[in-house]
């Protein structure tokens, strides 16, 4: 996830990859307190939904935590 | 895709999402204390109802129709016009009026409410509560009450009843449109950059722009559920109307025009419940409507059934029993598009998962009040330029990582 140039554009799959992983993490979080109700459903359903958050959380510490060399405005 | 295309979803994400934003930010804010409104409530006005008595385990509930016969000598004259016991407390609500048509002629004067409830212990039936004397002064306003009442309003209709329920479902529905359109645009941005990244680097416009695809795609199915059934909560009503003019008036056809009986001619209430239940199998009965009222029929109790599963719970059945004798006339499942409104609503609430669920809830949505104000902010800070100009210019940004450009010339020019 390092925000090197790429030397060629990405394939479909390789943009798609984390997103459809998490649409699909939130989609089963969604069904599964819905549909079992139960004790471990439910710590599925707390579990898949915290991943779109935790993703989030990763990526604005990589960014923020790197030395930002500001270039100017556009 | 081509330049052309890809401008013209520009242009669609652009203006859908510019309609819908400022909306959206309403619904999101008020949506936030509506979350809790449980525990707020708990917190800032808590529970004035005495404490229930403590019985001998086992002590079964009294009939219901000994409740009835309560209610009648309490309010001789007035009748019942329906009987719910409570899902988890030992109770039951009894609702009163002076008549059918009392509650008929409050629909004219909207500060006018002749219906008034009791709530009786169910094991002993003593009078637990009672509803506030319709003459009796307004209890005084707590700051709690305005600021949820606000939120709600605000939330569900922006203060505009049937209307503002209706615009809000069209921004719904421009909403879902605004997603789609951000999507494809996300996939050609992201081109050549890795997921996730945040460009901090460069100009500032492009940390906004990173920012606004990473929040806006991590959690683009999140908000594509809660948007879509929040559009279908909205149009409950014209939904609710749609089966009352079909079905609900092919049922009651036949008895349409009988006269409603009077009250001590009606069978057993108890009977009634449990012959719901059998007509009903797994389901739970929640209320009983009496003859008489504006949406059922004027010789038949109206019982409201639903499912024990989480899943079900949400998808009634009501069932009608002749009032005269007590027999079963039927039990009818709602149509396909009450269903999915039924099921739709605990994924647009959060509130099937206990309180975890809803903290996500809180979390995700404060998460798209990030998306919604990186929007305004990449629209703000360009707004004078032209959307062709625009793209021109990103893909000038870009062209080294993304792919996304016009004329190498150009761009090179440009730098």
């Amino acid at each position: 996830m390092k925000a090197k140039a790429l030397p060629s554009s990405m394939s479909s799959t390789a943009i798609w990859t984390w997103p459809t992983l998490l649409g699909a993490l939130t989609l089963s979080g969604l069904m599964s307190a819905l549909l079992g109700q139960h004790g471990v459903w439910l710590a599925v359903s707390w579990i898949s939904l915290s991943m779109p958050l935790a993703v989030i959380t990763v990526c604005l510490r990589r960014a923020w935590s790197r030395p930002s060399s500001k270039g100017g405005p556009l | 895709m081509t330049t052309r295309t890809l401008r013209r979803w520009f242009l669609v994400h652009k203006w859908t999402s510019l309609i819908c934003t400022l909306f959206l930010l309403i619904v999101c804010m008020t949506g936030l204390p509506l979350l809790f409104s449980e525990q707020i409530w708990d917190i800032f006005v808590g529970d004035d109802d005495p404490p229930y008595e403590t019985l001998p385990p086992g002590t079964s509930n009294a009939s219901l129709d000994t409740i009835v016969a309560k209610a009648h000598s309490l309010f001789p004259g007035q009748i019942v016009t329906d009987i719910a016991p409570d899902d988890d407390e030992p109770a039951v609500l009894v609702s009163m009026a002076p008549s059918w048509q009392a509650l008929k002629d409050d629909e004219k004067y909207p500060d006018r409410n002749s219906g008034h409830w009791i709530k009786f212990d169910a094991r002993t039936t003593r009078v637990l509560k009672q509803s506030r004397p319709a003459d009796a002064p307004p209890p005084p306003r707590t700051w709690t009450g305005v600021i949820m009442g606000t939120c709600s309003r605000l939330h569900v209709s922006l203060f505009a009843y049937l209307p503002g329920r209706l615009f809000l479902g069209l921004m719904g529905g421009i909403f879902v449109a605004s997603l789609v359109s951000g999507t494809i645009l996300y996939g050609r941005f992201m081109k050549r950059l890795p997921f996730g990244t945040v460009r901090r680097d460069r100009a500032r416009r492009l940390t906004w722009l990173d920012l606004h695809n990473l929040l806006g795609v991590a959690t683009l199915v999140w908000a594509s559920v809660v948007g879509f059934t929040g559009l279908i909560n909205e149009l409950q009503t014209p939904l609710f109307g749609l089966w009352r003019v079909t079905d609900v008036r092919q049922i009651l056809k036949p008895y349409a025009n009988l006269a409603v009986p009077a009250q001590n001619h009606l069978s057993s209430v108890q009977a009634a419940f449990e012959t719901a239940a059998k007509a009903a199998p797994g389901n739970v009965v929640t209320e009983l409507s009496f003859p008489g009222s504006s949406f059922g029929s004027p010789v038949h109790y109206v019982l409201w059934t639903h499912g024990a599963t989480p899943l079900r719970a949400r998808l009634f059945t009501p069932v009608l029993v002749d009032a005269r004798t007590g027999e079963l006339t039927g039990a009818y499942p709602m149509p396909w598009y009450l269903r999915f409104l039924e099921i739709s609503r605990p994924l647009h609430f959060g509130d099937y998962g206990g309180m975890p669920l809803r903290i996500l809830w809180a979390l995700l949505d404060l998460v798209v009040i990030g998306v919604l104000i990186s929007g305004l902010v990449l629209w703000a800070a360009k707004r004078r330029v032209s959307a062709d100009t625009r793209l021109r210019t990103l893909g000038y940004e870009f062209d080294d990582r993304t792919g996304l450009v016009v004329s190498h010339d150009a761009g090179d020019a440009a730098r």
